[in-house]
């Protein structure tokens, strides 16, 4: 794990060469994010996308390589992810994510859940999804 | 080289440096100890107090999560769960706190004493269980929304529960862990601390024990010497000039103990030089006393001679006196006979012209009267010429006998104008008649070459007499010396020139005697000294001369001679 860690912080520009993409729901209107919306976006912060559908995160469960490396891009723990959705869950403010199984089951809930957003890795993004551009800062 | 012999600034400067460098090697230990100290007290603030802070925290909290779950599991009162619900959000930030807390701390690889393979264990159990816990808290929480409360409570006290008692355990292991090491590093910081002061307090104690025995032995290296110094110097002042000092250093007090011993040594022979020195001076000074008494005994005796010569002298003088005096009798008794003669030759006469008056007047009373008067005036004007002549050569002798009164005199004559060239006149006369009055056979030519220039000179008319008495004896006896050695031809001549020059009147003696070898003439004013043979003359009467002229007349006299055709002797005179 912490090989991985290492490994990720030594590529940590995941806009310029990214392992893992963030993808959508075909219908989310958004080309590209930086690291503060996704982090408004995945921690309940943001609730609804721009056209009013509301956001569905999709979670996976198993702690694997994708997960590790979006996590650490986000600048949370899994743990501390959970307990922000548990809180949220508590106050009755939302639903935790959706948990998937794998990342097969990522792409699927993705592409077939409208306002879904979730990541997975590169490679195995296909065009049932929508890829959301990771940006650095955004300048505005 | 010994110790001993380097200089006392380097000896102290090795002993303090000793102990500077020795306390400075304390503080450095002191210092690192401290370091290692704060080290570990930092160590215990920075690590083990947060991480079991924050583990026991954790373990606090999701124990409290757990009782809070449960409660809220039972209660009925909308109000409660509310307040439930608002302690559980708390709680699952202060648990989340924890771990990053007890992550960061763990991943933080600069810190001293990492993790142990066994608490990274023990946690990563943890975070898989509580993982587990989390989703378990989504059903339940899920199952709350849908109605299901039964089977929330089976699985809160069943699947939940296992997995709560499972990463308790593994929490408390780590608390009790941590405690433990916590402990373990206080401990170490005690005991660090402990030694360090122990260790210090001894080697400061050391250090100050070295300074002391240091300090002691400095002293006692420079008081040895200095002691010995201070010894020595006493005795020197007392007067006990032996002493030496050991003087093997080659540091300071080696050279001070050289320099002393040169300096006593120095002073050894200054007092023996000077006790020599006033040996010598004791015997020096009884010899001089010897000397002083041969001396007074010499001066005696010299006194002694010298009245003799001074009394001699003054015989001489008076001989010499005599002897010129005699001359000048001779001389003037000379001239006095001429005059007598004629006086008497005139008496004679006289007698013969009156026993012939008497006859003319005797006899023949018959012959006619004109006739006798005719014969008496004949006689008669004899007889007045005779009278005249006799009134003249009297008159002569008287003035002659005058003269002579004069001399006899002597030194007491009176200093007048004289009339030089009368002077010099009479007195060639006196010296011509005398020496013939006393050598028949003596013919010299006299010549006078008066100038009649030369006046008068303020001078004592018999002493320049007597001088020029003496100059003419000399002219007379060198020709005379000159005659026999010379052949037919030879006329002894005496010249007196007298010549007026500037502030002076020059007299002059010349002759064409035997003259005077240079030897001669260098001497010849010394009293007593004389070319004639023994008994004839004192030598008195050049040095005489030169007395009168020099000392009585200020005046010079000189002579110039060429051997075997004569003498000048020149008498200069001021006027």
């Amino acid at each position: 794990m912490r090989l991985a860690t290492t490994l990720f912080l030594l590529l940590l520009s995941l806009p310029a060469q990214a392992q893992v993409s963030v993808i959508t729901h075909k219908s989310v209107p958004v080309t590209s994010l930086d690291k503060e919306d996704l982090l408004e976006v995945f921690t309940g912060e943001i609730q609804f996308w721009d056209n009013k559908v509301p956001i569905v995160l999709v979670d996976m469960k198993p702690n694997n390589e994708t997960k590790e490396i979006f996590y650490t891009f986000l600048g949370k723990s899994p743990s501390r992810m959970k307990a922000i959705w548990l809180k949220r869950m508590l106050s009755g403010e939302g639903d935790p994510p959706i948990a998937t199984e794998s990342e097969e089951e990522m792409i699927s809930r993705v592409s077939s859940t409208p306002g879904a957003i979730g990541f997975v890795s590169r490679s195995l993004v296909n065009d049932s999804v929508k890829v959301v551009a990771v940006i650095h800062k955004r300048t505005s | 080289m010994r110790f001993r012999d380097l200089r006392l600034a380097t000896k102290q400067a090795i002993a303090f440096g000793l102990i500077l460098v020795i306390m400075a090697g304390v503080s450095w230990y002191a210092t690192q100890q401290v370091y290692q100290l704060r080290k570990e007290i930092n160590d215990v603030n920075n690590n083990w107090l947060p991480r079991m802070i924050s583990i026991a925290n954790l373990n606090l909290n999701a124990s409290w999560l757990r009782i809070s779950q449960l409660q809220h599991a039972m209660i009925q009162n909308p109000d409660h769960e509310k307040e439930l619900i608002e302690v559980m959000l708390g709680l699952i930030d202060a648990i989340e706190d924890n771990r990053d807390t007890f992550e960061a701390l763990m991943n933080d690889s600069t810190r001293l004493n990492p993790y142990s393979e066994q608490e990274k264990q023990l946690y990563q159990e943890f975070d898989a269980l509580w993982g587990q816990y989390q989703d378990q808290f989504f059903t339940l929480f899920t199952m709350y929304e849908m109605g299901e409360k039964q089977e929330a409570i089976s699985l809160l006290n069943g699947a939940s529960g296992e997995v709560f008692e499972a990463f308790s355990r593994d929490l408390r292991e780590l608390v009790e862990l941590n405690k433990n090491a916590a402990a373990d590093a206080a401990r170490r910081a005690g005991v660090t601390y402990r030694s360090t002061r122990d260790i210090t307090t001894g080697l400061f104690v050391g250090t100050i024990l070295l300074t002391f025995v240091f300090a002691m032995g400095l002293l006692h290296h420079v008081m040895v010497p200095v002691r010995q110094l201070d010894r020595a110097a006493g005795y020197v002042a007392q007067g006990f000039l032996n002493v030496e000092l050991d003087d093997d250093r080659k540091d300071e007090f080696g050279r001070l103990a050289r320099s002393f011993n040169h300096m006593t040594r120095a002073l050894r022979e200054a007092r023996d030089q000077t006790e020599r020195q006033a040996a010598a001076l004791l015997a020096a000074n009884s010899d001089l006393e010897q000397q002083k008494a041969e001396t007074e005994q010499k001066n005696k005796a010299l006194e002694e001679a010298l009245e003799r010569l001074q009394y001699t002298q003054q015989q001489l003088l008076v001989k010499e006196k005599l002897a010129s005096l005699g001359q000048l009798t001779a001389g003037i008794a000379h001239e006095i006979k001429n005059p007598l003669n004629f006086v008497n030759n005139f008496a004679l006469l006289t007698t013969d012209l009156t026993e012939e008056l008497e006859q003319i007047l005797t006899s023949q009373p018959d012959r006619p009267i004109s006739e006798v008067l005719d014969q008496v005036q004949g006689i008669l004007s004899d007889l007045q010429f005779n009278a005249q002549k006799i009134a003249e050569h009297g008159k002569r002798a008287d003035g002659i006998v005058k003269s002579m009164l004069l001399h006899s005199r002597g030194k007491g004559g009176e200093r007048g104008l004289t009339d030089v060239n009368a002077l010099v006149d009479e007195y060639v006369n006196l010296a011509y008649h005398g020496k013939r009055a006393t050598d028949p056979m003596f013919s010299t030519k006299v010549e006078r070459e008066l100038d009649p220039a030369v006046g008068q000179a303020y001078i004592v008319p018999q002493d320049i007499g007597r001088v020029l008495l003496n100059l003419l004896n000399n002219a007379f006896y060198a020709v005379q010396q000159k005659a026999p050695t010379v052949r037919n031809g030879y006329e002894p001549t005496v010249r007196v020139i007298t010549k007026s020059v500037p502030n002076g009147i020059e007299i002059s003696i010349q002759d064409n005697g035997c003259g005077l070898t240079p030897e001669v003439r260098e001497r010849i004013f010394e009293p007593f000294f004389t070319t004639k043979p023994t008994g004839s003359g004192t030598g008195l009467g050049l040095s005489l001369s030169y007395d009168i002229v020099v000392q009585g007349h200020g005046g010079a006299i000189n002579v110039t001679s060429t051997p075997n055709e004569g003498s000048t002797f020149t008498v200069t005179l001021p006027t």
